[in-house]
């Protein structure tokens, strides 16, 4: 799992039966500063979010789980963060 | 499995059923490629500044959700007291 920023959102003309009603949303990896880094990305969401939230993102296989309907998706958004509590730097830093 | 250090905590009241009542940790692998926050789910109790194991299997994830697919990879399984990679270099090789 991973923390991301939501950037905005994505539609879709035409899917797959699966990904009828979901919500795509654009993503982007943060650092322990919460600052963005790495590149944006899409990812499916159990529940709508807003734009600049902080999110937990599951990123693997597990994604296609969230649903009731097993859905092929890679990464999938399962919490909305609302407290990020880092006290020791990554790597040291 | 990875051996990580716990580095923070992540509070989400809205969240997959998935997380309900669940920890959910900031972990560092020492790694540092990514440069990314990694997150595991919390099965042990452990806090801030543990030395922990993190397995990553959707075998790990049903087991500390109770459900039987959760979208839940990354979970920390252990609090490691110790770790030796040789009988030279004991609690060395893996420290984060």
């Amino acid at each position: 799992m991973k923390l991301a920023r939501v950037l905005g959102h994505v539609v879709l003309s035409r899917a797959i039966e699966p990904y009828a009603d979901k919500t795509l949303h654009v993503i982007q990896d943060v650092d322990a500063d919460l600052q963005p880094v790495g590149e944006p990305e899409v990812s499916v969401t159990w529940q709508a979010m807003d734009e600049d939230d902080l999110v937990v993102v599951e990123v693997s296989r597990e994604a296609c789980n969230a649903f009731d309907q097993t859905i092929p998706a890679d990464a999938v958004i399962i919490g909305r963060v609302d407290q990020v509590r880092i006290e020791h730097p990554i790597n040291g830093v | 499995m990875r051996v990580c250090t716990v580095i923070g905590t992540v509070v989400a009241t809205t969240h997959h059923c998935a997380l309900g009542g669940k920890k959910i940790l900031v972990v560092d692998d020492g790694d540092g490629a990514a440069g990314g926050v990694q997150l595991a789910v919390d099965a042990v109790g452990a806090g801030t500044g543990c030395r922990v194991l993190v397995s990553d299997s959707g075998a790990a994830g049903s087991d500390v959700t109770g459900l039987e697919s959760p979208p839940v990879r990354s979970v920390i399984v252990g609090i490691v007291d110790a770790c030796s990679t040789d009988t030279t270099a004991a609690d060395e090789g893996l420290a984060a």
